[in-house]
């Protein structure tokens, strides 16, 4: 019951309410805590997306994704087994997994490379509308566990990056 | 009518005992699943059992099951070419079904327009009135003037129903016993409906509470539509459906005859494709029938009319969605026996039906002639605090009544659900009931008479 604020004309329709039932001599209504009396006889209420608010445009018209059955169907997603002391980057969102920011263009990091919290390492693609994600995390990229193009389960390990 | 083509990959985008209905059907077909699925339903009977598993969101249903982006994209990302939505959740929102037409996924269910007919109750009520299918005497619509509302109270007489149009939540509603109540309720309803809705519109409607609920299951394909009986849906608690049979006991073939075909006629005139179920209540004094409104999805209770007409509703759906034109005929459709389904739900009859989610240790099904056992229980699952409390639908099917009623008594004595508290002791003592055996029971049985 949130809409128990009663404004000025709401008040002033009520009375016209009251007003117009001829034969109503006292008129009571409680509503939340509102209580209201009238009388005619009286003396005197993770979305935690990255979303970019524009999609990046891509210079060519992108290839649809790959039929999921061209690669052998996996029954589950890859398991979340991650060594210890190593950071993850999760897919925020159910989607398909960019490498780059268009086909042809370099990817945005490879095994190896240094990342700040705010590098941004993949796009995930919902619909035609990008996500790009970030690194979250300060260190080294030491593995990619998502294919270029595959679709990706909210929640799924995308990066391991050992933290510095 | 969707674009025709054979579906060879669904996304079952919804959860519990009516995903794993889904896949079953989709098994059948040879159609591939994928079951989209929370956080708290990664471990679940249908997610374990579908080709593929994706999580789509955390357990919430906002973030998950009602997250029409995560579904459609699902869908997309991982090439399925239809889904199914079950029942609940998006089932009947408009965008939903518009979104998936919009990525060329075949929505299982009808048109996006014609959910939003139905789910408009002002507009469905008048398709109904063109089809010439009887509605409850009251209002045509909204109406904000004083006047009108007095003299349609004087056509339809007492008692009546306000109920304000902007909204809903038992708000701006009043029950009016008599004429010398209406000017004082009146004014309270309207008053309440401003200040809740910031709109004073009322509907008017005539009150009637000896009422059966009665339901009539159709299928279309664009072209055709066919009936397969009616579903007597009357013992119900704060309008949550309990207890569901087929066929109503109270209905003799003539009144059975002119429901359907009112049902029928109604779907014809909108050219209803897929699975639907329009609902009437049953006037018990004048022996009337009105239509409340339809459903355009499955509903959980459809197996008892699968049991007594042996039809699979579910097929049917995915069949229709893929193109095929309605292989069945009306004079095809026979109701054989009788058949009646429990819901038995995690929650504790004698607290208010409080749900009780928890860890069911130890789960034993019944079994036996016409019993027909639908959920997604197993021993060890841990039934989630963030979903409906349904666990199982029990349904039996007898020669007649009789024979339903007592195998449903037999199979609800046998099962076994330990660890969580379930409904199963209310259905006992429900079917147990002299009123219910006898087949006299209105929609405010359970309250009135079983003081629930």
């Amino acid at each position: 019951m949130s809409d128990t604020k009663i404004t000025p004309a709401d008040l002033e329709a009520i009375l016209k309410l009251v007003e117009s039932a001829e034969h109503l001599g006292d008129f009571h209504l409680k509503y939340g805590d509102l209580e209201l009396r009238v009388s005619r006889h009286a003396p005197p209420a993770e979305r935690t997306a990255h979303a970019e608010p524009a999609p990046i445009p891509l210079p060519h018209a992108a290839p649809p994704p790959p039929r999921v059955e061209d690669a052998p169907p996996a029954r589950r997603m890859p398991s979340a087994d991650v060594p210890t002391g190593m950071a993850t980057v999760k897919a925020p969102m159910v989607g398909t997994f960019y490498r780059a920011s268009s086909p042809g263009a370099p990817p945005f990091v490879d095994v190896g490379d240094r990342v700040q919290p705010d590098t941004v390492v993949c796009i995930i693609e919902v619909m035609k509308l990008m996500n790009t994600i970030h690194a979250e995390t300060a260190g080294i990229v030491r593995e990619i566990r998502v294919e270029n193009s595959q679709p990706v389960e909210f929640g799924q390990v995308l990066l391991v990056i050992e933290p510095e | 009518m969707a674009a025709a083509r054979p579906i060879r990959r669904l996304l079952i985008a919804n959860r519990g005992e009516i995903a794993l209905r889904i896949l079953r059907a989709c098994r059948e077909l040879g159609i591939e699943t994928i079951a989209a699925c929370s956080e708290a339903d990664r471990d679940s009977l249908p997610v374990r059992l579908a080709d593929r598993a994706v999580c789509i969101g955390r357990a919430p249903s906002s973030q998950s099951y009602l997250n029409v982006e995560a579904l459609v994209g699902t869908a997309v990302a991982f090439g399925a070419d239809a889904l199914h939505p079950g029942y609940g959740f998006l089932a009947e929102k408009p965008a939903f079904a518009e979104r998936c037409a919009r990525e060329n996924v075949t929505f299982v269910g009808p048109t996006a327009q014609m959910i939003a007919l139905m789910g408009d109750k002002i507009a469905a009520k008048r398709s109904a009135r063109d089809a010439g299918v009887p509605t409850t005497p009251g209002s045509e619509g909204a109406v904000a003037n004083r006047d009108e509302i007095v003299d349609i109270a004087k056509k339809i007489g007492y008692p009546l129903l306000l109920k304000a149009s902007a909204g809903g939540g038992g708000r701006g509603t009043r029950i009016v016993p008599r004429a010398e109540d209406l000017e004082r309720l009146l004014t309270e309803a309207m008053a309440e409906a401003q200040v809740a809705f910031g709109d004073p519109s009322v509907y008017v409607e005539r009150y009637l509470t000896n009422v059966r609920h009665i339901e009539v299951q159709v299928l279309g394909d664009g072209e055709r539509v066919i009936h397969f009986g009616e579903r007597d849906c009357s013992s119900q608690r704060r309008n949550q459906k309990l207890v569901e049979e087929a066929p109503s006991p109270v209905l003799d073939a003539k009144m059975r005859a002119r429901i359907c075909e009112a049902a029928v006629a109604l779907c014809r005139r909108v050219h209803y494709t897929s699975a639907g179920t329009v609902e009437f209540i049953l006037d018990q004094e004048s022996r009337e029938f009105y239509f409340m409104e339809m459903n355009t999805r499955i509903q959980v209770e459809h197996p008892v009319t699968e049991m007594i007409t042996g039809v699979d509703l579910v097929k049917e759906q995915l069949r229709i969605a893929s193109g095929e034109p309605l292989a069945i005929r009306q004079q095809d459709v026979r109701l054989e026996g009788h058949a009646i389904e429990c819901r038995i739900n995690a929650e504790d009859h004698l607290s208010g039906f409080a749900p009780c989610p928890g860890r069911v240790a130890h789960f034993r099904p019944p079994g036996g002639p016409g019993v027909r056992v639908d959920s997604h229980l197993e021993a060890g699952y841990d039934v989630p605090p963030f979903y409906d409390s349904l666990l199982a639908k029990v349904i039996c099917w007898g020669r007649d009544r009789d024979e339903a009623l007592s195998r449903m008594r037999r199979a609800l004595g046998e099962m076994q659900v330990e660890g969580v508290r379930t409904t199963v002791p209310f259905h006992l003592e429900l079917l147990a009931h002299e009123r219910f055996r006898a087949g006299d029971v209105n929609t405010r049985f359970v309250h009135d008479v079983l003081g629930f």
